[in-house]
């Protein structure tokens, strides 16, 4: 990897994986290295890839859905700002239950 | 070894002596030896192709007379349209380069393309019945279309049912496109730019192993056939793969050489991608279920995961992309996917049911 290489963005696809692009390293639950030999990789977000945590395109068998649209992350968007208090991120369906 | 100053000694020979390289050119494809003919168009442009291109004018032996209907899977036709595009990848063996734009067979080539989409537009829908309004809705039809699951499926048959002979018989079919994958798609790079562009290279880069001659995928796929015991030399199977084959890879060259297609060579390509993990996964099973070995799997494995994530980026950022910088291009890229779907589905159907009838899916070789 270059030292001049980009740093790495991790990005959210609708009803799919997550794509990770520019200067980064993957590893095990024990720590060692997976080699992927390749600039993007898809990373499992359905739990359902035999492959984890790389995706094999199990999420379109499973009909995995989530649009990942701006209003379903808004929330998301919201909790990554200082500040932001614990019950601003409650939702009705975790609470309904 | 050392030589001493003086010494009358020979030197042995030095097959790379320093500063010369040493190139390895046993992975140079050599043109295609010309086939024989399989009807009355391919075999007058057979005979053609064999004489000097400036003393020839071509005429109506080269129309294509058939049914409009059956122009897909017409062996004659095909194989002249393959033939036509060969010259402009690895050439023709004892054919002049000078026929790859000989304006008589450029306008031969150019009323056999127009049989083929009016054929393809008679099975899939023409582009213009397929415009749609924004990016999210061509998406959404890329995904519908890629979900259909219509067909008979050859890659459960390849993972579960076909013997060795028949999986030998899936890569005869598939080298005449696995030997120069990715060449076909690499036509849209000069046409695209910007994000469009970055996203079509970040998949070809992967295509050809980001430069690294044994990982590019004709090679892994070449790795495959040789673990089969098969002949990997390239087009070296031509005259036994039938029109649907050939039908495969002409909807990509005919999409790739014109530029006006780039928005259905762009679907093509998304369709490609998006349909590809889970087969290659079944084909790896496949594979290892009759014995293949680790090494050669590595084609199915590499494509489970690079084409998971290649099928996000085709979709989203090329296809996506394409026609939000030109939304006028929408019906093609629906129009190229669906050729893609369509196409791979009659390849299924011809493996499947000739399996099926226990008959070898490949052509029995003998005139027409």
């Amino acid at each position: 990897m270059s030292e001049h290489a980009d740093p790495a963005t991790i990005t959210v696809y609708p009803d799919g994986p997550l794509l990770v692009r520019g200067c980064f390293e993957l590893r095990s639950a024990d720590g060692r290295v997976i080699q992927t030999d390749r600039s993007v990789v898809a990373l499992c977000r359905c739990g359902r890839s035999r492959l984890k945590p790389l995706c094999d395109g199990s999420h379109k068998l499973a009909r995995f859905s989530d649009s990942a649209s701006a209003e379903e992350v808004s929330h998301v968007l919201e909790f990554a700002r200082p500040g932001t208090r614990r019950n601003d991120l409650d939702r009705d369906d975790i609470n309904s239950d | 070894m050392t030589l001493q100053a003086g010494s009358h000694q020979t030197p042995s020979p030095v097959a790379n002596p320093a500063g010369a390289r040493s190139y390895d050119v046993s992975l140079h494809d050599q043109p295609v030896v010309l086939p024989p003919p399989r009807g009355q168009v391919s075999a007058a442009l057979i005979g053609a192709l064999q004489r000097s291109p400036g003393e020839l004018t071509l005429g109506p032996e080269l129309h294509w007379t058939g049914e409009l209907e059956t122009a897909a899977l017409d062996e004659d036709l095909q194989l002249a349209l393959w033939l036509s595009y060969e010259l402009h990848y690895r050439g023709l063996a004892g054919v002049s380069d000078e026929w790859e734009w000989h304006p008589g067979l450029i306008r031969a080539r150019l009323a056999w393309e127009d049989t083929l989409l009016a054929s393809l537009a008679l099975a899939v829908g023409t582009p213009d019945s397929m415009s749609e309004s924004g990016v999210e809705s061509v998406i959404a039809r890329l995904n519908s279309i890629a979900a259909r699951d219509d067909g008979p499926s050859l890659s459960r048959a390849l993972m579960r049912d076909a013997d060795a002979e028949q999986f030998r018989e899936f890569l005869i079919h598939r080298s005449i496109y696995h030997l120069k994958e990715a060449d076909p798609h690499s036509w849209a790079i000069p046409r695209m730019s910007g994000s469009v562009k970055a996203a079509l290279v970040t998949i070809q880069a992967d295509e050809y192993g980001s430069g690294r001659t044994g990982a590019m995928h004709a090679q892994l796929f070449r790795g495959l056939m040789r673990s089969w015991g098969l002949d990997t030399s390239y087009g070296h199977y031509l005259d036994l793969v039938p029109a649907v084959t050939l039908l495969s890879s002409n909807i990509i060259s005919m999409f790739g050489i014109n530029r006006r297609w780039r928005g259905a060579l762009v679907g093509h390509l998304a369709m490609f991608e998006m349909t590809s993990s889970t087969p290659n996964s079944r084909y790896a099973r496949g594979h290892r279920r009759l014995g293949g070995d680790d090494a050669a799997a590595r084609f199915f494995d590499e494509h489970v995961v690079a084409d998971a994530a290649h099928e996000q980026i085709a979709a989203h950022d090329l296809a996506g992309g394409l026609v939000a910088a030109e939304p006028a291009l929408a019906g093609d890229v629906v129009f190229g996917a669906s050729c893609a779907y369509f196409a791979d589905e009659q390849f299924a159907i011809r493996l499947t049911e000739r399996w099926s009838a226990s008959q070898s899916s490949l052509r029995s070789v003998g005139g027409w």
